[in-house]
């Protein structure tokens, strides 16, 4: 019986990288003994120790070495305001429109009891933990405009009226897109557009 | 060739893979079954996955010959009432627990014309009424008749009519028997007052025994669940 190369260890490793297959596998692989092994092994430990230390943040659940990632330890920030979403990417993505100074929360997933992910998978306890301080007195939700999203935010409402009637709870706008041309829209978002109308002030 | 779907719903569907989707569909043509929709979370994919959800009347056209059919094209069928309006948040609940309910009861590849028709009417008025638990319980009556586990809902096992002021337990092989005195305080057998029974069958429910309609189908419909809760029921706060 013949052990498994080294080289085909590592091929087959990198085929966990998101959309990587064997070839691309096999690319990388030469690539990095051909021209870039120190890069290679400085890679190798960042990411362990990476993959190691990183957990979640006990009080938002997004990515963090520390038990209170720095978003939340941050004093300027605007605490009476929390958003609410869904992957830690998509608190990259707000963060970058420097449109937003309140707090943080991540569900890690949305609501999909079919596939077993109920409320306790996306956090809702450590919510409700959070929002039993009466702090928080905006909620935005900025969940996904797919049904599962919908379900998730209108699990959010009910939680957090329940908790403080007085709370104010937004959805983020849907409908066109900036620059979006009617004719290239979906009807779904069309339609929710013509809903959604906003008055023109002149 | 492309095979075509002229009416159905997405009853659930999960990620498979970094772009594509599994949906499991209940159709008119055939029932229950499954298509792979590859890439439909690609970016120039969005149109179709917005249309790709769960309570909108769609037609498709799928491929293949397996158990799982690749996706072609989905549309949304132009003349139902509900078209592109979103489900109200707090019907969705109720949406995902009735298609729990056919997951869990309707065996794959076997039509039930009949109960899609049912079903396209629970999904509609889940869109426009407020009174969601009528919608339910009308629904699982239907369902319990497709299964054919519906018991008489106006007489009981001795031939007799179920009389609203009278109570009842349900008797797995026959319908409903009618309980007198004694029988009263045996806490095996859950009791249920003739009118949650006749509601069922008209369709109708009174305000004080609209909870007791709901656990006698809730125990009928134990008999093809089994005991495994619901999982959408967590949905309810
Ligand atoms: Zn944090």
């Amino acid at each position: 019986m013949q052990s498994i190369s080294l080289l085909n260890q590592l091929i087959d490793a990198l085929k966990c990288l998101p959309g990587v297959g064997n070839k691309s596998a096999q690319r990388m692989a030469y690539q990095l003994l051909d021209s870039n092994r120190q890069g290679a092994i400085q890679l190798s430990n960042i990411l362990k120790e990476a993959m190691e230390n990183i957990g979640n943040c006990s009080v938002c659940r997004d990515y963090s070495e520390q038990a209170v990632c720095q978003l939340c330890a941050n004093t300027r920030r605007d605490a009476s305001t929390l958003c609410i979403v869904e992957s830690p990417s998509d608190v990259l993505a707000i963060e970058s429109t420097a449109s937003f100074h309140g707090l943080f929360f991540v569900l890690l997933g949305q609501l999909s009891p079919l596939d077993g992910i109920g409320p306790e998978e996306i956090g809702m306890s450590v919510l409700a933990n959070k929002l039993s301080d009466g702090v928080v007195k905006e909620i935005i939700v900025a969940t996904s405009s797919t049904i599962e999203g919908e379900a998730t935010a209108h699990y959010i409402a009910q939680l957090a009226h329940k908790n403080d009637p007085n709370i104010k709870v937004t959805r983020l706008a849907q409908g066109v897109p900036l620059g979006g041309e009617l004719g290239y829209l979906d009807q779904s978002t069309l339609a929710l557009s013509i809903a959604n109308r906003n008055t023109l002030d002149f | 060739m492309n095979n075509q779907i002229t009416s159905c719903f997405v009853l659930h569907s999960r990620s498979y893979k970094e772009t594509s989707l599994i949906a499991d569909l209940f159709s008119l043509e055939f029932g229950r079954f499954s298509v792979i929709a590859n890439g439909i979370k690609r970016k120039n994919a969005q149109a179709q996955r917005a249309i790709l959800q769960p309570f909108r009347l769609l037609k498709l056209e799928y491929r293949g010959r397996s158990e799982l059919k690749t996706l072609c094209s989905v549309d949304v069928v132009v003349e139902s009432k509900f078209l592109y309006r979103p489900m109200p948040s707090k019907a969705i609940a109720c949406g995902y627990y009735v298609n729990e309910l056919l997951l869990r009861t309707l065996q794959l590849g076997q039509e039930f014309p009949w109960l899609f028709d049912e079903y396209r009417a629970s999904v509609e008025q889940l869109h426009n009424t407020q009174d969601l638990a009528h919608v339910l319980r009308n629904f699982e009556v239907s369902l319990l008749s497709e299964l054919g586990i519906a018991p008489d809902w106006f007489s009981d096992i001795s031939g007799e009519p179920i009389e609203n002021l009278a109570n009842y337990v349900f008797n797995i092989d026959h319908g409903f028997e009618k309980i007198t005195g004694p029988y009263l305080f045996n806490s095996d057998y859950k009791i249920f007052p003739g009118q949650a029974i006749t509601d069922l069958g008209h369709g109708y429910f009174h305000s004080d025994t609209a909870k007791m309609s709901q656990q006698v189908t809730q125990l009928l419909l134990r008999q093809v669940i089994g005991h495994k809760p619901l999982e959408s029921r967590k949905l309810w706060i």
